[in-house]
């Protein structure tokens, strides 16, 4: 089973990275990219100051092989790569990245947003935000 | 020589999130003397006061619906999961 988590934030190298290694994939016309960042949310006025991700992994790592699927089935992609950080990513650093890319630009887009719901609301990742006062708050996705 | 209980079945349960904090640990392996999906939620519902919290079941990695009247066989999973958060 493919594993699509990740240890900590995702670095902009290793996204610049990713981007890097499709230049040799000259069927490729258009990349889309999504990038989730943890948001300095006050919540009853406590401040977020991280949020640290877990999650049931092996089935996580099974939905998200079958969204990819389902992905590749409904939209003409060239290449789709998804990330997900586990454990403590911190406000401003990157959490979740999607990076879709096919020959048009037409299909990057409706896939993008496809596989970004998909994740949010059927992938089993579990999100405790950490607010500056060291209380926490269970996240839930709305 | 008395004859030995064969029906009992173990399952492994594993919590998440605001769930495992409630039951204070993360997996654990229970025999049950009985198989349906609904009389277990509810028995492990009642064993960690779970009634607050919401929570959605699944049954060796799919969710399920634990109304239904699902049977749980010999070394399946089940786990408590609490709303999701990603992305």
């Amino acid at each position: 089973m493919k594993n699509f988590f990740l240890n900590g934030p995702i670095s902009p190298d290793f996204i610049s990275n990713s981007i890097y290694k499709h230049q040799i994939k000259h069927n490729i016309g258009a990349h889309n990219i999504f990038l989730g960042q943890v948001r300095k949310d006050t919540i009853k006025s406590n401040v977020v100051s991280a949020i640290e991700y877990s999650a049931y992994e092996e089935m996580a790592n099974k939905k998200i092989t079958d969204i990819r699927e389902s992905t590749f089935e409904k939209f003409d992609l060239t290449c789709l790569h998804i990330y997900h950080s586990l454990g403590v990513v911190e406000v401003g650093q990157i959490g979740f990245f999607v990076f879709v890319s096919s020959s048009r630009r037409k299909n990057v887009y409706d896939a993008t947003k496809f596989i970004v719901d998909m994740i949010k609301n059927t992938v089993p990742i579990f999100g405790k935000e950490i607010f500056e006062n060291n209380e926490y708050n269970w996240k839930v996705n709305k | 020589m008395k004859k030995e209980l064969t029906d009992n079945i173990f399952v492994n349960i594993k919590y998440f999130g605001v769930i495992a904090e409630k039951t204070n640990l993360e997996i654990e392996k229970t025999s049950f003397d009985f198989n349906q999906l609904s009389k277990i939620v509810e028995s492990i519902k009642n064993k960690y006061d779970l009634h607050q919290l919401s929570f959605q079941i699944s049954l060796n990695l799919n969710l399920v619906n634990s109304e239904d009247s699902i049977i749980v066989n010999d070394g399946d999973e089940i786990a408590f999961l609490p709303p999701f958060a990603g992305g």
